[in-house]
């Protein structure tokens, strides 16, 4: 029987056997584990540093001359209307650095590139309006017959809205990923965060919404919330703004009731009472601080402008209360900052660099 | 963690992704290709160190000038010419160009640790996959090297024939004089 069988196979005999060599190479040669992927990220790095110290030296030749000049001239104290000046060239340049990070949109039907000023819009039969960054507004429709995967990805610098084909809102921050489909199975409903989102949530008893975070997992009957889970901060919160919400995460689950936060701090979740328009101002393009270590205040200006900011390590010690208007640019921002507390602006290539004086 | 949502895309839209900037995308890429990119390389120059540094620069290379380069619809099959092409260029500096071809001639031999792990063959069954081993090592190494590409890497004449050099119709004739020539010398001497 076996040998019958084989014998009808040996019209392709080669494709039997080569069949089982494609199984046996891939154990054989992925056991050599010698070459990771950090070895080439090193080499890459080394290479990169090259490069892009010769790209900043061009570009920045003009802006670093007419900072020297006033760094000499100061003793090192920069005039304020100077620094702001020198800050808007830098804030420029990084733009035009980071100009082809812009609001991506992967599908399965393929790759968008989104307009800063768009919002995207899902029908209940998932097809999609949205405007490209020319302008031009676009629509496309929803024509395959199983569920297609979105992946949203919001750079730093930028925010986008998109509303889901069940009527759920969501306004995401800068450097975010969201994971969603074009339309909901029946009977449930998840999407993926990886950074900041402030959900609206459409309320469905028969098919309730989860969020899943890289540590939490929220589940939703119809409401509205904030998510912050960077991969990259310590702190991953859900602050709820109404309505009711089941949060799971660091082996601890909690219902939140409006202006409580559950919050992931060193592995061990809480729930605090707090006031949540200011977890979601920045929906407004504001951001409210209460005694908020200069670091983080920062940390968050970085993101949400997309320029890099370093500060130096006994800026953690200070605090800052009130509130910024975020429709300014960094710019006019900063001359407030600096009009606060005592602190002394550089630019550095793209970056700012703050001292306190 | 995000792994997880690249293994469910296509080659094109995870390239895409890849040269949208995404650099977990490469790394992903990087981790699937890796094995199948080292195994090739090898037949072509048996030289771990040479096809290993190599790979990494091609690595290199994808990710510094990910802006430049464009779309595939299927990943292996680029990286395989890329990989190809990368040796040329190395062996070249340090060979006669004349001799390049057959310096890098494919050779399909398949060690015996291969044979030893069907647990379940009987003689017959071992001899005859012996045999036609044999059989194709024995071709010339264009033929040695589209029956590999074709049957172990899984690719379609359009991407053999990229790889080879050669177009749509002279790969499909290649691949079926080296099927027809197996077959032939397969049967005629049976003991």
């Amino acid at each position: 029987m076996l040998l019958k069988k084989y014998k009808k196979d040996l019209d392709f005999p080669s494709q039997r056997l080569l069949s089982n060599y494609k199984e046996y190479e891939r154990v054989k040669y992925s056991s050599g584990k010698k070459d990771t992927w950090e070895g080439i990220m090193s080499e890459i790095d080394k290479q990169n540093k090259s490069r892009y110290k010769r790209i900043v030296f061009y570009c920045s030749s003009a802006a670093a001359v007419l900072l020297v000049i006033l760094l000499g001239l100061n003793n090192y104290f920069v005039k304020r209307d100077a620094i702001i000046e020198s800050i808007s060239e830098s804030v420029g340049k990084a733009s035009s650095f980071q100009n082809s990070e812009g609001i991506l949109l992967v599908t399965s039907q393929g790759c968008l590139n989104i307009s800063e000023k768009s919002d995207i819009y899902y029908d209940p039969e998932g097809n999609m309006m949205f405007s490209r960054d020319n302008g031009q507004l676009e629509y496309l429709e929803n024509n395959s017959n199983y569920p297609v995967r979105n992946e949203l990805t919001v750079p730093r610098g930028k925010r986008a809205k998109v509303t889901l084909s069940d009527g759920t809102t969501l306004q995401i921050n800068s450097e975010t990923t969201v994971i969603y489909p074009s339309v909901f199975d029946k009977g449930k409903r998840e999407i993926y965060v990886d950074g900041e989102v402030f959900l609206n949530v459409t309320p469905d008893i028969s098919s309730p919404f989860f969020v899943q975070t890289e540590r939490m997992r929220i589940k939703v009957l119809g409401t509205s919330f904030n998510v912050s889970s960077y991969a990259s901060d310590e702190e991953k919160s859900v602050v709820l703004v109404s309505g009711k919400v089941e949060v799971n995460g660091a082996n601890k689950q909690a219902c939140l009731l409006p202006d409580q936060m559950f919050l992931i701090k060193d592995s061990t979740a809480s729930k605090l009472n707090v006031k949540a328009s200011d977890y979601v101002s920045w929906t407004q393009n504001m951001i409210v601080f209460h005694r908020e270590p200069l670091n983080k205040v920062f940390h968050k200006l970085s993101r949400y402008y997309g320029i890099d900011i370093s500060c130096s390590s006994n800026m953690a010690q200070h605090t800052m209360s009130g509130k910024l208007d975020l429709k300014e640019d960094l710019k006019e921002v900063m001359e407030i900052i600096s009009e606060m507390i005592p602190v002394r602006i550089t630019v550095e290539d793209d970056k700012l660099i703050i001292e306190l004086v | 963690m995000m792994y997880g949502y690249y293994s469910e895309m296509s080659d094109s839209e995870l390239w895409s992704l890849f040269l949208s900037g995404d650099k977990k995308a490469l790394s992903y890429i990087y981790k699937n290709q890796y094995h199948q990119l080292l195994s090739y390389g090898i037949k072509l120059y048996p030289d771990y160190e040479v096809v290993r540094d190599c790979i990494q620069d091609l690595f290199v290379k994808l990710y510094l000038n990910h802006k430049k380069l464009s779309p595939t619809l299927n990943i292996n099959a680029y990286l395989l010419r890329s990989l190809k092409n990368r040796l040329y260029d190395v062996l070249s500096d340090k060979k006669d160009i004349s001799s390049l071809d057959e310096t890098l001639a494919f050779d399909f031999t398949i060690d015996e640790e291969f044979f030893l792990q069907f647990p379940d063959n009987d003689d017959i069954d071992l001899q005859k996959k012996k045999k036609l081993h044999e059989i194709i090592h024995m071709l010339p190494s264009r033929q040695q090297e589209i029956l590999y590409l074709r049957f172990v890497r899984e690719l379609d004449y359009v991407e053999i024939g990229e790889i080879l050099g050669i177009n749509y119709q002279s790969a499909k004739n290649l691949l079926s004089r080296s099927l027809a020539k197996i077959r032939k010398v397969f049967f005629s001497d049976k003991k």
